[in-house]
């Protein structure tokens, strides 16, 4: 490495993502071992400042992968971040309403209630977009829009980096006390306040079965990428341009621990799925069930057109809706040279 | 003598158990099928029938590990089961209220609105049962008594067997959707129907951290056992009796598969959270937080004092509430000779 790196931040969501796998199989931190390069989880940090790039990507020689509208975010806000890979697990996205209701297709949405999270104090509230994101995409197949239906908001106070996190048996775990309600809106749903709400992967499964809820419709399942594209499709690895700037082989090396950190998973179904049901805290049933029983083919980290052509118009949505100050073009956010240099040196399969 | 034996039905709760590891291991395959017996799970069967024998044990050659309560009443109701083993591995039972309810201790819940389910359909409605025991027995500890508190019924139409389980990946979950959801007390608790419920294992601690529901008390954690003592308190390994009679090698083939495997759990905490984790259709995380970080050592199948007194003590609390017609002398229920032939077996080994 031409300029050591001395400690490389890196942060992934609870969700399928390669750098998930590379970090917790060790695969990362082997491969900057020779380097002398701490791998340290900015999500783990007692600082809170420190747990928030997470989400607004300002700590200087980090990297993320997970879901983009905080990636988007934090780009249209000025942060020089640049996209290095994208990857694309389809999940389960359904709009949801009690099984007594009399909603039972999407047009029946009409003039209903659909309830929306509503994070006061945050920089960007991912929750609140992605579905906001899911009722649009449903309610246009339909050729109704937002208008057509109220949308009451749920609030929550606090922000999501409140508390450190750590991994406990495989989970991302917060250790704060802090007893705060969660799934407002789904509790308004049960108290028949609303009629229809959004949930999305594992989690979301297991809610609707859990409540015996009614699924008005999987957009995930969708055959249209555009229809299905929201917060985890594409999924972005990103880093922040100093690290390109000055640590070069350092970008390198990530992502080519990630794309051999998914590699494996294609051969380890099994494996996989135990790796995934402990970073997304659930069962191996409903990650199944959720991200497919492929799951482990689903992880691909690559610059595939149909991503890019999903993250531009995931970015014009943000900006239409006023979740970002102004619109950008995707290409010029993607540094495609890691990915090609790996392609042209190593010997990996994308 | 031992007759030979075409199939068994097996099945077991979603909870740990050692037939559940012995079953993901193939080891119970592996003993029966050494004996030229397949091996047919019941609660997967197309039948509803057959899936109704996890709660009424009314099939013929079939073993089961799992809740006491149906276990408790099927014999109770005249059907003609053995008790073979007990295994009693603690878990979470929590007494729970909305977080900003005035509801901290047990003694709050005087006078207040108490959740419970009420499967209509059921023969046997354990979820209910559950309940009262676990708030007796938390009411108890400060001198109060259910009559202290209003029962509120949330009522669910159908049977626990109505649908037989997906299953994705070869993985299932313990039975199929539900309209109404798996916990009608949950949603009325969220509703704001009702002050408190009670709800128990790794679904439990999964649910209480979602809503951000406060603990009242977890009854599975005080020290004295007849106080933890419910459903899962201890569990009962149980067969019927005809295969006991016609197919005693079978019964021996089971136990030794279940002890195995147990043993084996001691030894291998990583991959039995795994196998509990798929067991309980819950994550690794929530199984450490239900049953503890010595989850693997709790897996123990035997026929001590210890559980045999709260096996009878439970049976006479079910006879109290009038969920069982009569009450019953538990030891008589209990037929120690597969223990004694494996123990016998591994004594002979040794000498």
């Amino acid at each position: 490495m031409n300029n050591p790196l001395d400690t490389l931040w890196y942060t992934h969501s609870p969700v399928p993502t390669g750098l998930g796998i590379a970090v917790e199989s060790g695969r990362l931190a082997r491969a900057f071992q020779p380097w002398g390069t701490r791998i340290q989880a900015l999500r783990e940090s007692s600082d809170r400042e420190v747990r928030e790039a997470h989400f607004d990507h300002h700590l200087r020689n980090s990297v993320r992968h997970g879901g983009n509208i905080p990636a988007i975010w934090a780009r249209a806000s000025g942060r020089d971040t640049r996209v290095l890979g994208l990857s694309w697990s389809d999940e389960v996205q359904l709009i949801v309403t009690t099984a007594d209701s009399p909603v039972r297709g999407i047009r029946d949405l009409r003039n209903r209630r659909f309830g929306v999270p509503k994070w006061a104090n945050v920089q960007i509230d991912f929750t609140r977009a992605q579905a906001i994101r899911g009722l649009e995409n449903a309610l246009r197949l339909e050729g109704l829009s937002l208008h057509d239906v109220e949308q009451v908001d749920y609030p929550y106070g606090g922000t999501y980096s409140d508390d450190p996190v750590r991994h406990v048996h495989g989970a991302q775990v917060s250790l704060g006390n802090r007893v705060r309600q969660r799934n407002n809106e789904l509790i308004g749903l049960l108290r028949g306040d609303i009629d229809a709400i959004f949930l999305k992967g594992a989690h979301g499964l297991h809610l609707a079965d859990e409540f015996g809820l009614r699924v008005v419709v999987d957009i995930g399942s969708h055959p249209d990428p555009l229809v299905r594209a929201n917060i985890g499709t594409p999924r972005t690895l990103t880093v922040d341009q100093h690290l390109l700037d000055q640590h070069f082989d350092a970008a390198v090396l990530i992502l080519d621990s990630v794309l051999r950190a998914e590699q494996w998973a294609w051969a380890h179904p099994e494996e996989t799925r135990r790796f995934l049901a402990r970073e997304l805290n659930t069962s191996e049933y409903w990650v199944a069930a959720a991200y497919g029983e492929d799951a482990h083919l689903r992880l691909r980290t690559n610059l595939a057109e149909r991503s890019i052509e999903a993250l531009q118009d995931l970015t014009d949505f943000l900006e239409r809706w006023g979740f970002i100050p102004h619109r950008f073009d995707v290409r010029q956010w993607i540094e495609p040279r890691p990915l090609a240099h790996l392609l042209e040196n190593i010997n990996v399969a994308i | 003598m031992s007759q030979p034996l075409d199939t068994l039905w097996y099945t077991r709760c979603p909870v740990p158990t050692g037939l559940g590891i012995a079953l993901q291991k193939g080891w119970l395959e592996q003993a029966l099928g050494d004996q030229g017996t397949r091996i047919q799970s019941l609660r997967e069967s197309a039948s509803q029938a057959v899936r109704e024998s996890h709660f009424d044990h009314s099939l013929q050659n079939s073993v089961r590990h799992g809740g006491s309560i149906p276990a408790i009443w099927a014999r109770a109701s005249g059907r003609e089961t053995r008790v073979i083993g007990l295994s009693w591995a603690d878990e979470v039972q929590l007494i729970l209220s909305l977080p900003d309810s005035d509801i901290r201790t047990v003694k709050d819940l005087k006078g207040r609105r108490f959740g419970l389910p009420h499967w209509t359909g059921a023969q046997i409605d354990f979820t209910r049962a559950q309940a009262i025991r676990g708030l007796e027995n938390a009411l108890r500890l400060e001198g109060l008594e259910v009559k202290d508190v209003e029962l509120v019924d949330f009522i669910q139409g159908g049977t626990f067997s109505d649908e037989a389980p997906q299953r994705v990946a070869g993985l299932g979950a313990f039975g199929g959707s539900r309209r109404g959801g798996q916990n009608p007390e949950l949603t009325g608790l969220l509703r704001g129907e009702v002050d408190a419920i009670f709800l128990k294992g790794a679904h439990a601690v999964q649910l209480a951290q979602q809503f951000g529901l406060h603990t009242v008390i977890d009854t599975g954690s005080h020290p004295e056992p007849l106080v933890r003592s419910n459903n899962g308190t201890p569990r009962t390994l149980s067969v019927d009796q005809h295969l006991l009679d016609q197919h005693l090698d079978s019964a021996v083939g089971i136990l030794g598969a279940v002890l195995r495997a147990e043993e084996w759990a001691h030894t291998h905490p990583e991959d039995t959270r795994r196998y509990l984790a798929r067991e309980s259709n819950s994550s690794e995380y929530w199984v450490v937080q239900a049953y503890g970080e010595d989850a693997h050592q709790r897996l123990r199948t035997e026929l001590d004092e210890r559980a045999t007194t709260a096996l009878q003590d439970f049976t006479d609390f079910l006879h109290r509430w009038r969920f069982i017609p009569e009450r019953f002398d538990v030891r008589d229920w209990i037929d120690p000779r597969p223990l004694q032939a494996l123990r016998s077996a591994v004594a002979k080994r040794a000498s």
